[in-house]
């Protein structure tokens, strides 16, 4: 199971790193919905068999159809890629040096125990509703799904509400946006 | 296997309180709806919409007002993700009020411009409901999605008119920056998640006080979430879309945007960062007050080069987010007994600056000529001898801006500054004053330019009529930024009582 | 069974993926991959969130996880709107192109 995290993890690195340098924008989205598929497979392999479900069927499906098409619609040119000169060496530095930075300080920074992460442990405030730990074993007991839809429809039901706002809000604007002007207004 | 084992966590369902207590964003929300709906009923006659908009703010107002007094010390909704408190009420009404000014002058505008469609007003609600949600945030979640739910309708009306390229690229700088912006502040959110275990305010609160150490991803996170906030107020170096957004959206759309936005961004960067992260004072501190100054410096710098009024105003709103700024930066120092604190000076900075901004695009929203904005300081010169009272009008809020007694804009620069002087951060006032005494320049000139008298005074002028509506919200504006000027006590007491009352509270500080 | 160990790993791939993004955003033109770079990014977030959530013991990395997938189907919806818009009027897609604002 880890080997199959570690060939994921290489894959979404290395797909991501297409999406940025590919030339042409097709390449770009091709790449982005390897690198939201394999994405996808770290969320299943990290116990989150919803956000798998969701994001193959929103995400890598609809969202990634959405840009293809688009892509279709507006034949962007191919950019010319820039030159390799200081620019592209701070770009290289800074991504580069960001990763290794985070994961250094992952890895010395946080202490770990058998509960988790330090995190876990700290400031556990004394809330109804927050006492409850999921190791994925009884998580998985219970029923994955059943217990993520039972957090989000009783606890986080107030931010779920507000995404149908959002949503409603997405749909007017595109089809204002789309709709030829009428005659006169 | 259809045997059911019993769920891991008791599920509650909320109280129906909780529902009544959100009045006030189930109004507008309902408003956002129903206008939908009215759209297809009142055909050519959508003046009529305007009316209902205004009707469904004026409700919410009624109901914050009534939360106001209702709410007491202040209590959570949805288990903690929401805040039912004094200060997300006086928040309310700011940004209801504000709303509803723009809504006046809007069918005006629109009809000038042709651009009059239904969608703008059902767009406006939702734009506030998303502030209105970033006020009463008390998760993070909340505050992420409030955040993109003013954002999404701010990038659509931006773009409102369809058939101009201006107004199309505006939209699209808007939105890549603000996508590029959310990105941070998620990222930001995600640290501050992992390293705390909560994404609500108040035990994320609770949790960095029973800390006492600080690590390095946490801190990582606080400035990645200062960073998205910084965004949505046009702090520099964040600023950089905010004078071209501004002048290519529609000209009522960048009045509503401009004040709007800053109020809910303070509101939440408040809550966020004086209240919650309160313990962690020491480290973000330097970054405010650094974000602050420099947004000051260079708001103003850029503003005295200015030579249209949109251009001028969208950077003297940079300059105006950062005095505001100050008042975070003080956090809840204070060494005196004096009751002039940061909060304090923010929420009546926030109150005074949405009035007199307010005011100020109005006037160029209501001068605008068919098809056109004419704001170029040229356009202006002369507009004394022509429509004497919107000249009187924009001196005053040009006045106000610039900070002069008895406006409403001296008095929140006084609070704020004071509340700085308060905490031992003199150097921090110094250069706030510094700033204004700049900004009387480029403020002072655009006054004097309207009291000049005209090359040619044979010329046609391409300046609107004044409607009715049009000169209600200049009146409301121009009285409000007199009145609570003389009345500083309304205000500022409303202000101090919102302060004493804000959510997570925090147990002791120093 | 995956331990504490691979945590780091994965806070790496998020960085990486975040990082990579934002450089994208500042180094390609072309809106559309702009936009994608943007969803790398906020799908970094999401990847820290999960993973977090995962050795936290809790759920709440997955339900912001699940929140943010939302918003971003949202904002691709308006971003590609406004972006179809543009075209329509005539213009070449170019980040550098958005000229007719800084006169």
């Amino acid at each position: 199971m880890t080997l199959l995290l570690g060939i994921v993890m290489l894959l979404a690195a290395i797909s991501a790193l297409g999406v940025v340098l590919s030339r042409q924008t097709l390449y770009s989205a091709l790449s982005l919905v390897v690198t939201l598929s394999m994405v996808a497979v770290i969320f299943l392999l990290l116990n989150a068999q919803f956000l798998f479900a969701v994001q193959i069927i929103i995400y890598a499906g609809a969202v990634m159809v959405l840009f293809v098409f688009i892509i279709a619609l507006l034949n962007p040119e191919a950019e010319d890629r820039p030159a390799f000169d200081w620019r592209s060496w701070i770009g290289i530095a800074a991504v580069a040096g960001i990763t290794i930075l985070v994961f250094v300080t992952a890895r010395n920074g946080i202490t770990y125990n058998d509960g988790g992460l330090r995190g876990a442990q700290i400031g556990r405030v004394s809330d109804p509703y927050h006492t409850f730990s999921f190791p994925p074993d009884a998580v998985n007991a219970a029923g994955n799904v059943q217990t993520v839809a039972g957090q989000l429809f009783t606890t986080f039901i107030l931010p779920f509400e507000i995404t149908s706002l959002l949503l409603l809000v997405a749909a007017i604007g595109a089809v204002y946006l789309t709709r030829r002007e009428h005659s006169g207004s | 296997m259809l045997a059911q084992s019993a769920p891991l966590v008791p599920l509650v369902t909320p109280s129906a309180n909780d529902l009544l207590d959100l009045l006030p964003e189930l109004i507008v929300g309902f408003g956002f709806i129903a206008l939908m709906l009215l759209d297809l009923v009142v055909g050519r006659q959508r003046w009529w919409l305007a009316v209902a908009a205004i009707v469904f703010l004026a409700a919410g107002f009624g109901a914050s007002v009534w939360g106001w007094f209702d709410s007491g010390n202040g209590h959570t909704l949805y288990f903690g993700s929401f805040a039912y408190d004094k200060f997300s009420m006086f928040i309310n009404c700011v940004l209801l009020f504000s709303s509803a000014l723009v809504i006046l002058i809007s069918p005006h505008y629109l009809n000038r411009r042709g651009i009059h469609h239904g969608e703008y007003y059902a767009l406006i609600l939702a734009a506030t409901l998303g502030m209105m949600l970033l006020a009463g945030a008390m998760s993070l979640m909340v505050i992420f999605l409030g955040i993109e739910g003013l954002s999404l309708s701010l990038y659509i009306l931006s773009g409102f008119s369809r058939t101009e390229e201006r107004s199309q690229e505006a939209a699209l700088k808007y939105l890549l920056l603000g996508g590029f912006a959310s990105g941070f502040l998620l990222y930001g959110m995600a640290l501050v998640y992992g390293e705390t275990g909560h994404t609500q305010l108040q035990q994320i609160g609770a949790a960095l006080h029973s800390t006492t150490q600080a690590d390095p991803m946490l801190l990582a996170g606080v400035v990645l979430i200062f960073v998205g906030f910084a965004f949505k107020a046009s702090l520099v170096p964040f600023h950089t879309w905010t004078p071209d957004v501004y002048q290519g959206a529609p000209t009522s759309v960048t009045t509503f945007m401009s004040v709007t936005t800053k109020v809910a961004a303070f509101a939440v960067i408040v809550r966020v960062f004086t209240y919650t992260f309160v313990s962690l004072y020491s480290h973000w501190e330097v970054i405010v007050a650094v974000v602050a100054i420099a947004s000051i410096v260079v708001g103003n710098v850029a503003a005295l080069t200015q030579t249209h009024v949109k251009r001028m105003l969208a950077y003297s709103s940079i300059a105006q987010a950062g005095y505001i700024l100050i008042g975070v930066a003080v956090g809840t120092l204070s060494n005196t007994s004096s009751s002039i604190t940061g909060t304090t000076g923010v929420l009546y900075y926030l109150a005074a600056y949405a009035v007199t901004q307010i005011g100020a695009f109005a006037v160029i929203t209501i001068m605008a000529g068919r098809g056109e904005d004419l704001d170029s300081y040229d356009g202006l010169r002369g507009l004394a001898y022509r429509r004497p009272f919107v000249a009187a009008a924009m001196g005053l809020f040009l006045l106000s801006l610039g900070g002069f007694p008895p406006t409403v804009g001296f008095f929140g620069k006084f609070f704020v500054f004071a509340a700085a002087v308060n905490a031992n951060l003199t150097l921090l006032a110094l250069w706030g004053i510094a700033g204004s005494a700049i900004s009387v320049f480029y403020y002072l000139r655009v006054a004097l330019l309207m009291y000049q008298r005209p090359k040619d005074e044979q010329q046609e002028y391409p300046w609107s009529r004044t409607t009715i509506a049009g000169g209600t919200a200049l009146l409301a504006a121009a009285a409000g930024t007199l009145v609570f000027g003389i009345l500083v006590a309304v205000v500022f007491n409303g202000a101090q009582a919102a302060q004493n009352a804000i959510l997570p509270a925090i147990a002791s500080t120093r | 069974m995956l331990t504490t160990d691979v945590f780091p790993y994965l806070l790496g791939l998020s960085a990486f993926m975040f990082s990579l993004g934002a450089a994208g955003v500042l180094i390609r033109r072309n809106p559309l991959v702009v936009f994608m770079c943007i969803e790398l990014m906020l799908n970094a977030g999401n990847v820290a969130l999960v993973a977090y959530g995962r050795f936290l013991n809790s759920q709440e990395g997955q339900i912001f996880a699940f929140m943010v997938i939302v918003v971003a189907a949202a904002e691709v919806v308006v971003g590609l709107a406004i972006m179809t818009t543009i075209f329509r009027l005539g213009r070449k897609l170019d980040v550098d192109d958005l000229s007719e604002l800084n006169e």
